[in-house]
């Protein structure tokens, strides 16, 4: 019955496009390389970039944070992007200690925030890049 | 399904037992809808179809209808599902601050889940209860346990500075923690220990706690961004101890953009490859960090205030025998300086007061840990440096019902199976004074 609800509810949205269908499904895409990055940045013109490494505690501390947020959110979208497999962009934006969340508009950078933040930090980042 | 119909009607009995289970079905469906628009439309439609005169096409309509009804009462907002239902209660929390709990733990390093593991185990109050059995039968004892301790813990949202699993959250392996030869993480681990708590049926909350009342029992205990209080027949603290910083000039200009508390979080960092990095400190965690770093770092400088290291003899011979590290002894911070980054530090020789100059790419710290104790407002008594003090070969507080364990109360060896051993005794001691 689920199925069903969801599925007729893509229809009468009007036909849905395959990107956003897929962030229905997750609250974040996966920067895995430079072109992805690029294109994310480019696709959305308020965008939230989440720098991040397997090993860092705080980082998954935010994981359930990000989540909740950026299922309530609409126009924003965000990123995750791994410094171990992107050192190279890490050091382009000058991380120097993670998680560091960066909210870009229109592909240029107007705040950051270092460490791990709660949701009302990260709605305000959000509200600053739109 | 004409073709179901079809076969079905050279049985007339299983025919109609096939319409009478179907309209059982209808029933149920009509009866779980609880709008009231829903349910006119359902016994319109049912009535429509019972009316009908053959008997195919009853069953057909029949079939159909119970998909329709399904999918009207799904779509319907008012009513829930059960699976819906059962989702919306797992999104309430599992505290309220009319409820009093038995034991709520604060903290989530190695003593908080011990504690919440045994807490969780442990039943209260076992009961016989006399069941009858009919027909002047021996009557049946049954057994039932009333209630478990049912703890409550608070992991904290980056409480102490660190993410919820305490220290070891920030240590990479674990080689001396019994029970785990091979290779383990410190998150690895405290994943696993917050797994057990879960399975032993410990409650987990992500949020931290600011203040506390022991003026009277019940305590009450506030939450961060909650109005009220909750309240709790006993309380066990286990919230560990933060990395000290020095506070010189130029740390907070620095701070994550040159200097950290934490090596081995940041040390990987691509800023800090292949540069000069120093530690200030000379104990344990100071080795470590400094061999740490020397896989990323092209050279690691020891700063030592004194002429020899509080580490054990093994970390020492670690240091001293690896070509990246070198020790300065005698030597203290006082300053940082640079540009956008760090690029120098200023170092005094403690014993000739001379100043030098060292030029290095990133500083951490690991001169010792400073105890979370300054929520607790002076209520709990600790000694100068802020240990809370316990009771003997206890972990017992001045104030009664307050239990101490972990990092809070052990000044001396600090370790994470002692902190272990020390929240199993704070559980039992807990369970003692409730059960009194």
């Amino acid at each position: 019955m689920s199925v069903f609800r969801s599925a007729s509810s893509l229809f009468l949205n009007g036909g849905v496009n395959r990107a956003s269908f897929l962030s229905t499904r997750f609250y974040f895409t996966k920067a895995d390389d430079v072109k992805s990055f690029d294109k994310f940045l480019d696709d959305n013109k308020s965008a939230v970039v989440d720098f991040y490494a397997d090993w860092c505690g705080p980082c998954r501390m935010m994981n359930p944070v990000l989540e909740k947020t950026f299922n309530n959110v609409k126009d924003t979208k965000l990123a995750k992007l791994d410094i171990d497999k992107l050192p190279a962009i890490a050091e382009e934006f000058g991380v120097s200690s993670i998680p560091t969340i960066i909210g870009f508009k229109d592909g240029k950078e107007v705040v950051r925030v270092i460490g791990a933040v709660n949701e009302k930090k990260l709605l305000d980042l959000i509200e600053k890049t739109k | 399904m004409f073709r179901l119909s079809t076969k079905l009607t050279s049985n007339k009995t299983l025919f109609s037992k096939t319409v009478k289970s179907v309209t059982t079905l209808n029933n149920i469906t009509y009866n779980t809808t609880i709008n009231n628009t829903s349910r006119a439309f359902s016994s319109k439609l049912f009535s429509s179809i019972t009316q009908s005169s053959s008997t195919s096409k009853k069953l057909f309509g029949l079939i159909s209808s119970t998909t329709l009804l399904l999918q009207v009462s799904n779509q319907n907002k008012d009513t829930l599902s059960l699976t819906e239902q059962s989702q919306q209660q797992r999104k309430m929390s599992s505290y309220s601050p009319s409820k009093i709990e038995n034991v709520v733990i604060i903290g989530s390093g190695p003593a908080g889940h011990t504690a919440a593991v045994y807490t969780g185990r442990i039943n209260i109050d076992l009961i016989t209860i006399l069941s009858y059995r009919r027909r002047r039968r021996r009557r049946r004892r049954r057994h039932y346990y009333r209630a478990r301790l049912d703890p409550l813990m608070f992991e904290g949202f980056m409480a102490g500075g660190v993410a919820a699993g305490g220290q070891l959250t920030t240590t990479t392996e674990i080689e001396n923690f019994p029970g785990f030869p091979g290779e383990i993480s410190g998150p690895e681990l405290m994943d696993r220990m917050r797994e057990q708590s879960i399975k032993c049926g410990a409650r987990i909350e992500t949020k931290n706690i600011v203040k506390l009342d022991l003026s009277e029992r019940p305590f009450k205990i506030y939450i961060e961004d909650e109005p009220e209080p909750i309240q709790s027949k006993s309380i066990i603290l286990a919230t560990g101890a933060t990395a000290k910083k020095m506070g010189v000039p130029g740390e907070e200009t620095y701070w994550s953009k040159g200097i950290s508390a934490c090596a081995v979080c940041d040390g990987a960092l691509p800023i800090y490859r292949n540069k000069h990095l120093a530690v200030v400190g000379g104990g344990d965690t100071a080795c470590e960090e400094a061999t740490f770093l020397t896989h990323f770092a092209s050279k690691v400088t020891m700063l030592v205030r004194r002429d020899e290291m509080r580490a054990s003899k093994a970390m020492q011979q670690r240091v001293l025998t690896n070509p990246k590290i070198e020790i300065i002894w005698n030597h203290t911070l006082l300053s940082a300086q640079g540009g956008d980054k760090l690029t120098d530090l200023t170092i005094q020789n403690v014993l000739t007061k001379e100043e030098k100059k060292l030029e290095v790419g990133g500083l951490f710290y690991a001169i010792g840990h400073v105890p979370n104790t300054a929520f607790l407002n002076g209520q709990i008594e600790t000694d100068e440096t802020g240990y809370i003090i316990t009771k003997g070969h206890s972990t017992e507080t001045n104030v009664k019902g307050v239990f101490a364990c972990g990092d809070v109360q052990d000044k001396i060896y600090r370790q994470a199976i002692t902190a272990a051993g020390t929240g199993c005794m704070s559980a039992l001691e807990a369970e003692r004074f409730l059960s009194h």
